[in-house]
Order: C-alpha cells, then structure tokens, then sequence
C-alpha cells in the first residue's frame, strides 16, 4: 500500500479553511460592510423550520392513527426480533454452543451468589458496629476500673501512713453523723406521711368538716385580689 | 460557555466535532451509531462504596474548597432511562460538582445497565430492596444519623415509593426533581400507550429486556424538534456566526442524549399499566411485593422541583405530590426550561442551584 500524499487535504484541513473563510463573514463583519449574511439567515430559516416542523409533528401525533401505526410497527419489529432470536438460539443449540439465554441464566446464578455476599457482609457490617459499640462501653469500663485501681492503691497508701489512719478515722466518723441525720430524716418523713395518710382516711363527719380549711390569715396590710407575695423563705426550709 | 470552549484544544475540538458529524449522520439515517462521543464526561472524583449486581453507589470526594460541612449527607437517584452522569456532565455545569462545593457530602446511585439476565426485575426490587439498601449503605458510610435524598426523573417516583412503603428510613429532607407521580394526564403518552394500540405485554414478551433504542425513539418522537434534527446542529454551531453555540457542552449532552441503556421488560410492564395506565399509585392502590403504596406515608421535608416545559414529565404529573404526603415542610418550585434543560441548560446555575442552596442547607445542620 502507499502511503497517502501529503498535498491532499484531508476532512480537518478543509474544515479549517472553511472556519478561516467564513470568519471573515461574521454577522458584525456583514452588517458592517451592509452585505447579506447567508449563514444568519440559514440559521434564522432553520430555527423557524425546526418549530414549524414540531408543531405540525404534535398535531399528527396526536391522533388515533399515528398512534395505532406506532404501536404496530414497534409490535411488528419486536416479532421479528423474537424470529430472530429464536433462529439464533436453535442453531447455537445444534451447534453445541451457549446462547445468550445460557449466559443469562448462568449471570443469574452469579447475582443469587453475589445477593447472599450481601446478605453476608450486611450482617457482618451490623456485627461489626454492635462490637465496636460493646467496645466503647468496655473502654469505658476498663478506665473505670483502672482509676477505681489507683484509689484504691491511694486507699491503702493512706491506711498505711498514721496520719492517713486519722484522716480515714475522721471520714468514717463523718460518714457515721451523716448516716445518723440521714436515719432522722428517714425518720421524720415517714411520720409525716402517715400523718398525711391518717388525715386522708379520717371519715367526713360534718358537711362543714368537708370544706377546706381557710388559708392562714393574711397581714392586714395585704389585700385580698393581691396574691400572697413570696417571701423567698420556702425553699430554705 | 466560551470558558467551555476554551478547555479542549482546537484538534481536539474538530475531532470531536468529526465524530459527532458521522454519528449524527448514522443516526439520520437509522442506523446505529458506530463512533462513540469521547467527550470526557462526569470527571468528579468519586468512588464506589456499595455493588450490586448492576448497581453502585459512589460517594464523591468532598471539594478541596467548601463553603460549609453539613453533617447530612445527601443520597442521589436517577432515573432508569440513561445514564446518571447528566448529573455530572462537564465540570462548570456539574449539578453534583456545585452540591460538593456547597459542603454536602454527595452518593449518586446508579442502577448501571441491565442485562438480560436482569430482564425480570420488577420496581419492587428497586423499590424495596435496592433503595433502602443504598439509604442504610450511605448511613453507614457517612456516619450520619439522617439523610436527605434528592430523585430525578423516575428516580424521584421510585423514591417516594420506597418511603411510603418503608417509612421508617431516616430520611430528614426528600427533593423531587421533575418526578412523575400522578398519571391521569399523560399528553401524547395517553393514546400511545392505549391497551388497544400498544401491546405491551407481547412487546416485553419479545424484547425481555427493552432497547435502549426503542426508549430513546419513544422519548424523542415526543418532541422531535430538537432532538432528530440536532444533526444539524453541530454543523451550525461551528461557523463562528454562532459562538454562542460553539462550545463543548452540545457534544457533551449529544452524547448524553444517544447513550441510553435498556429497560427490564417487567418493569417496564409494570410502568405502563400500573402506572402509565392505572394511575394507581395516587390512587393508593399500586402494591409492591403485597405492600400498598401509601404517599401519605412521607413525612420527610418535601422541596418539589417541577420543569415548565417539560414533555416527560408533565407539570401537572410532578405537582399533586404536594398534596398527598404528610409533610410538614413542603415547598413547590417551577422552573422554565425542560425536562433536562433544568439540570444541565445554561440556565441550570441560575435558576435550579440557587433554589438548592436556598433550601437544603438550612435542613441540613
């Protein structure tokens, strides 16, 4: 074979003389110079054309018989495929060669493969997170236990020492009036609350036992619309 | 745009445009197209965190520069006509690129292509296996309590879907971008598809798995303006009268427009009469694995984004969702532009991501 000779101009070359040539022909150029710009108008019919075209297109297309035409050239041209396809699959038979059919059942036992893959790794991605969630909870532990180590390490340390000795004598004997004036508390809201319950239970006697007590008198400076003012005394107790 | 242009070489540019010529050419004339489009298209970095079968999730790699961090993370669906890097198309008009440099951390989940091995999915493995699937998946990557999810398309359907039937999906902030839901005005669709004229059933029965080619001339005849005679275009827009048009961005979504994947039959099956004809999931009745769809199941926070000129997705398809779920924030927003226009037309900066920016953040923090 010969080469190709270097002179003959091949489709890029010329359309770069055509791009060369026609610049010199911009719109500007030829309104300038008061000449008819062909391309423009090329363009312009173009556009119009296009628009003409589609709305004539719409309004055929829009009938039952475009439709019905559509409809059986798509149907006829599915049959043939089919024909085809049939055609092709017996003789890939005969010749003992898979057809698409085949590759199709076969990409099909692969995707059954891949779906229990999935399934798989989804469930090892669910184990995975539920693992790295027990593990924060047991770092978390083990710096518990770790800093429980070291006070009871300074626990003992302390004990060890005489004055550390006094020290945990004095927290213990602390902890003993707390405990006691915990004791009292108990103490004293567990009577408060059978007071409570007994008062409750107590049958009405009288209809004028049934009304409710008067509230406490008030200072005879205070009015009656006035609201009881907060003395900031309720809470200290 | 001419920022655009000026990224690929002069070379480059024409060869690209030689490419796009012939295959426009071979489309012209029916038959398939035999030069691919290289236009490098959906450069986001971005990996994958979750496979299966066809399907991936990819988390994109946070922008270097941001003008927050939002603690929840936002889940992508698109549609199952096409491929989802529309979303992505080129980087200065990149829907996913300008949520990154928002400060949201981005999943898209892509359905990937069937194969005929897949020719019997029906929505409800989409619906209820695949999407809450990817919900927990992104969870777990991001670590984030709550997510917020954003569906395009039939995207946007499947996902009101799946939070219908599963509620209990921590899903903070739900947006519908031109998602059809109700079905009772179908515009040309509606004597297409009549029982009598269209057989759908012998047609899926034939193709099992639906062309790409047979989808993408049903959704070209709808308005063919624009699309059979864009051939043409590419031709134009190279004269320097028209720099407006002269740029990148036209190979880019040419090649978006004829990179189409095929459909499941069953589920296409499934579309046409439950939905398409039926309209049964606004009428409470569309049942999927023998769960009833109830829309007022959703509750999440509803941003609904609905074209004005769609031909898809009509506008009167995208908007009774307002009225059927129970969410307390709901808000409906009508753009100009199409179906596709909304997300990657010039005006998409202009119009779409300021609605984003208004919204998400303040329900992401």
């Amino acid at each position: 074979m010969s080469e190709k000779p270097s002179d003959i101009p091949t489709p890029v070359d010329f359309f770069n003389w055509l791009n060369q040539f026609v610049n010199k022909q911009t719109p500007e150029a030829a309104k300038a110079a008061g000449t008819f710009d062909p391309l423009n108008a090329w363009k312009t019919f173009n556009e119009q054309n296009q628009k003409a075209w589609s709305e004539a297109m719409t309004k055929m297309k829009a009938t039952p018989e475009f439709a019905g035409a559509l409809g059986q050239a798509t149907l006829n041209q599915a049959a043939a495929q089919e024909m085809v396809r049939k055609a092709s699959q017996a003789y890939l038979e005969a010749a003992n060669m898979p057809s698409l059919d085949d590759l199709a059942r076969l990409a099909k036992l692969v995707i059954a493969v891949e779906a229990k893959l999935d399934s798989l790794n989804e469930k090892l991605a669910g184990y995975l997170d539920r693992t790295s969630q027990d593990r924060v909870v047991e770092t978390k532990l083990d710096k518990l236990a770790e800093r429980l180590v070291g006070l009871e390490a300074k626990l003992g340390e302390m004990a060890e020492t005489e004055a550390g000795s006094v020290k945990i004598d004095d927290l213990q004997t602390r902890l003993k009036s707390i405990e006691t004036r915990l004791d009292n508390l108990d103490r004293h809201q567990a009577q408060v609350v059978k007071a409570i319950n007994s008062a409750q239970t107590q049958p009405e006697k009288t209809p004028q036992s049934a009304k409710p007590k008067e509230p406490a008198k008030k200072p005879s400076g205070q009015s009656k619309s006035q609201p009881a003012k907060n003395t900031g005394n309720e809470n200290k107790s | 745009m001419s920022a655009q242009r000026a990224e690929v070489s002069e070379d480059e540019y024409l060869r690209l445009f030689w490419q796009q010529l012939y295959a426009d050419y071979y489309r012209a004339f029916g038959q398939r197209v035999v030069v691919k489009n290289e236009v490098a298209v959906g450069q986001s970095a971005r990996e994958v965190i979750w496979s299966y079968n066809k399907t991936s999730l990819y988390y994109y790699l946070p922008a270097a520069k941001t003008k927050n961090r939002y603690p929840v993370p936002l889940l992508v669906i698109y549609s199952l006509i096409n491929k989802p890097y529309v979303l992505d198309l080129l980087p200065e008009t990149s829907l996913i690129g300008f949520l990154l440099r928002e400060g949201f951390e981005v999943y898209l989940l892509d359905w990937g292509e069937p194969g005929l091995e897949d020719a019997g999915m029906l929505l409800d493995e989409y619906v209820l296996d695949l999407l809450p699937q990817a919900v927990k998946k992104t969870l777990r990557h991001s670590k984030a309590l709550e997510i917020s999810v954003l569906g395009y398309c039939l995207g946007g359907t499947l996902l009101a879907c799946s939070l219908a039937i599963c509620p209990q999906l921590p899903v903070r902030n739900l947006i519908l971008m031109a998602a059809p839901l109700d079905f009772s005005e179908r515009g040309l669709l509606q004597v297409w598809l009549t029982a009598s004229y269209f057989d759908v059933r012998r047609i899926v029965e034939a193709y099992r798995l639906i062309p790409a080619e047979l989808i993408n001339f049903g959704t070209q005849l709808l308005k063919p303006g624009p699309t059979f005679f864009s051939g043409y275009n590419p031709v134009l827009s190279a004269f320097p009268c028209n720099k407006g048009n002269l740029s990148i961005s036209r190979l880019a979504i040419n090649k978006w427009v004829n990179d189409g994947i095929a459909f499941p039959g069953a589920a296409f099956q499934q579309l046409v009469e439950e939905l398409y004809r039926r309209n049964n999931l606004v009428k409470g009745e569309l049942v999927l694995r023998s769960k009833k769809v109830q829309l007022a199941n959703i509750k999440a926070n509803l941003l609904n984004i609905i074209a004005a000129g769609d031909h898809i997705a009509l506008p009167s398809q995208c908007q009774p969702v307002m009225q059927l779920t129970q969410s307390p924030d709901k808000t409906q927003v009508v753009l100009p532009g199409g179906h596709v226009g909304i997300v990657i037309g010039r005006n998409a900066s202009v119009q779409l991501w300021p609605v984003l920016e208004s919204w998400l953040p303040v329900r992401s923090t």
